[in-house]
């Protein structure tokens, strides 16, 4: 390097600390990305948390601040608030817990078999690509009583009069049917992957320590692919908990309000009847409590490493 | 313990580049008790062959036996077996006591107690015990393998099977737990199949040696016997370091003619006039003799200590290995003597050797090549 050539980088050195000093440069820079995020996450959550404090209606005059009267009216002495909570609970855990077992079964079939996997993954990938509304009226027509092809067929043998959606708890078993058959394939893709990128050496040991494959896949295979699973729980149970679209296309929350989740009330109470301070509450209150059984998780391990 | 017994077994890989002939008609019989090293190049199917014994590979053609049992067919978990792998393949979720409990549990009648008690002292003879309830993440590469060996040993299996166990170690490392691992061997008198690419590896550990290429094993015998007798240029470039040498030489009857040498071979009956490559290690090449063969230019030399390397500026290269107290600088022009009774002669087209010098023959017969396969 010449002298020329190292005095110049001398100099932009110095150019630079003295501009560092006189202007914070870092946090001139990711302002841009701030502004946006501020925009487009910060301005509407901070907006809800206000409203949740007012008595704004989609009708009617300027929001007045009523402090925590929505919380009591519409989450703390509300029924159907605690009754969407069970709903969502018992939804969550229904469709959760089908599709993992169906998800990671599947890619149990399909992993090391690369055959078998170019020829059966299109097909168990096909659900993932249809727009969620459409699966709820799509289960929505399946099912129907008078033109459902489902309820024709189980008539052949005998259980064609299953109230699929007119009835309380078949109704949530048919959301659950509907949510796994959506789901099911993210789960096997990402428990597939989880399962190619397992390291085959102790699987082999295990064999050859006399573990016969039950054995090696209880004690090798699951307890390795533990952090995956982990997430794929997660990730499946927080999207799980905001079921919407499917209960629009399918329910409409009913019968009653079998099955009307804790996302179909808020936004009943906000669109239908009009409420938004209330359903602000409402929504305040879920967030919280999801983020908080979120960092439960989290911290409760398996996220980690698999020890 | 157990004799090994492979009967003409061939393993067939299906790539996309078509069918890979990965072991190709091996017949090998491993002794009750004893320590045999495969050996080969890499893809060379030594692997594969080890895997098939332990059953981690299905064959396709041949049968395995350990001791009397056909195991052709049985899985691997019932074969009684207990292997080493080379990137350790710990369990990464149990500490390295529960690595070494686990074949134990899974394969032996024992109580809690007995197996604890085991599990102790097999990791006290391998230096592990303070290791014990730590999780393979925190170990070096050297705890590793010791764990995977403790692992091994612990089952008191009827064989051993490690592949390139010391592969991933480095140099210090890997000549202590060579010693280690003969140390066990001699102390557990285990059938042990141990798989290497490296010659001195196979040569200082083996009780026999397979030298392994493309598939089939070209020669097995002892290591001295397989050094001194190779049956083809191969084996012979294989074992040995520095590599032997070799060059394109004329036999006329009485004498013979490289590049940069010539030297008188007596009539030898076993021998016909023709064209042959000559092979001699570096270590009988004699530097200065009374009877040059030759002379040439050194290019470098590497002092070792107690000896000293010499490369030569030839068309192939010699290389001579000496005990001289004065090496000759470099660029100096020195003599140098081949002598008869130490050269190996291979067949130019086919690589086998047709003629080993007298001092090379086992017991100094006359028979010029030994088969030494089994």
């Amino acid at each position: 390097m010449g002298a020329a050539t190292r005095r110049a980088r001398h100099h932009i050195r110095r150019v630079t600390r003295s501009l560092e000093r006189r202007v914070p440069v870092p946090y001139l820079l990711i302002a841009p990305a701030l502004v946006l995020l501020g925009a487009a996450v910060a301005v509407p959550i901070l907006t809800v948390g206000w409203l949740s404090l007012t008595d704004a209606s989609l009708a009617g005059s300027i929001p007045q601040f009523v402090g925590l009267e929505n919380y009591a009216s519409a989450v703390v002495f509300n029924d159907r608030f605690y009754n969407a909570l069970f709903v969502t609970t018992v939804f969550v855990v229904g469709a959760v817990l089908s599709q993992f077992l169906l998800g990671f079964g599947f890619a149990l079939l399909l992993w090391g078999r690369e055959r078998r996997r170019k020829l059966f993954m299109p097909v168990l990938l096909a659900p993932m690509f249809i727009t969620w509304i459409a699966i709820g009226l799509i289960f929505r027509f399946l099912l129907s009583p008078e033109i459902g092809v489902v309820p024709y067929l189980l008539g052949f043998v005998g259980l064609g009069g299953i109230p699929w959606l007119s009835d309380p708890t078949w109704a949530m078993v048919s959301l659950v049917i509907s949510d796994t058959w959506e789901w099911t394939p993210f789960i096997m893709v990402l428990t597939l992957a989880g399962l190619e990128s397992l390291p085959k050496a102790p699987h082999e040991a295990a064999r050859t320590d006399g573990a016969s494959d039950l054995e090696v896949f209880w004690d090798v295979t699951l307890p390795l692919m533990k952090p995956v699973i982990a997430t794929a729980l997660l990730i499946r149970s927080i999207e799980a908990s905001k079921v919407f679209p499917k209960i629009l296309g399918m329910t409409n929350g009913g019968p009653g309000i079998a099955t009307e989740s804790v996302s179909f009330l808020i936004y009943k109470t906000g669109f239908t009847n009009f409420n938004l301070g209330p359903a602000a509450a409402q929504a305040v209150t879920v967030t919280l409590m999801i983020i908080g059984l979120v960092y439960v998780s989290v911290r409760m391990g398996g996220m980690s490493d698999g020890s | 313990m157990a004799e090994i017994r492979l009967d003409s077994i061939t393993k067939r890989f299906d790539g996309p580049e078509g069918t890979i002939l990965a072991v190709d008609d091996i017949d090998l019989t491993v002794h009750d008790g004893e320590f045999l090293v495969l050996v080969g190049p890499s893809g060379c199917g030594k692997s594969t062959t080890l895997r098939s014994v332990a059953g981690l590979e299905r064959i396709d053609v041949g049968s395995i036996h350990i001791g009397d049992r056909d195991v052709t067919d049985v899985p691997t978990q019932d074969r009684d077996i207990a292997m080493v792998f080379q990137n350790y393949a710990l369990y990464p979720h149990k500490t390295v006591r529960g690595n070494m409990r686990y074949g134990l549990e899974k394969s032996e009648d024992m109580t809690d107690h007995e197996i604890d008690q085991r599990v102790e002292d097999f990791a006290e003879m391998m230096g592990i015990t303070d290791l014990l309830d730590k999780h393979p993440d925190q170990l070096s590469g050297g705890q590793k393998q010791r764990t995977a060996l403790g692992r091994a040993i612990v089952r008191d299996p009827k064989v051993f099977l490690m592949d390139e166990p010391l592969s991933n170690l480095d140099a210090k490392l890997r000549l202590q737990l060579r010693t280690e691992i003969q140390q066990i061997h001699t102390d557990l008198g285990i059938t042990t199949i141990y798989v290497t690419h490296d010659q001195e590896e196979a040569m200082t550990m083996g009780d026999r040696i397979a030298v392994m290429n493309d598939g089939r094993i070209l020669q097995s015998g002892g290591p001295k016997d397989i050094y001194n007798r190779p049956n083809s240029e191969f084996v012979a470039r294989f074992i040995g370091q520095p590599t032997m040498n070799f060059a394109t030489i004329e036999y006329d009857g009485d004498s013979i003619k490289g590049d940069v040498f010539e030297f008188g071979l007596a009539t030898d009956q076993h021998l016909d006039r023709g064209e042959y490559v000559l092979g001699i290690r570096p270590e009988d090449l004699v530097l200065d003799p009374a009877e040059p063969a030759g002379t040439a230019t050194v290019a470098v030399t590497e002092p070792t200590g107690s000896e000293v390397i010499i490369y030569l500026e030839t068309p192939n290269e010699l290389t001579l290995k000496s005990d001289a107290v004065e090496e000759p600088g470099i660029g100096a022009e020195v003599a140098f003597g081949v002598p008869p009774e130490k050269i190996h002669l291979f067949d130019p087209e086919t690589g086998e050797t047709v003629y080993h010098g007298r001092l090379k023959r086992d017991g100094f017969e006359t028979a010029p090549v030994q088969s030494v396969e089994e």
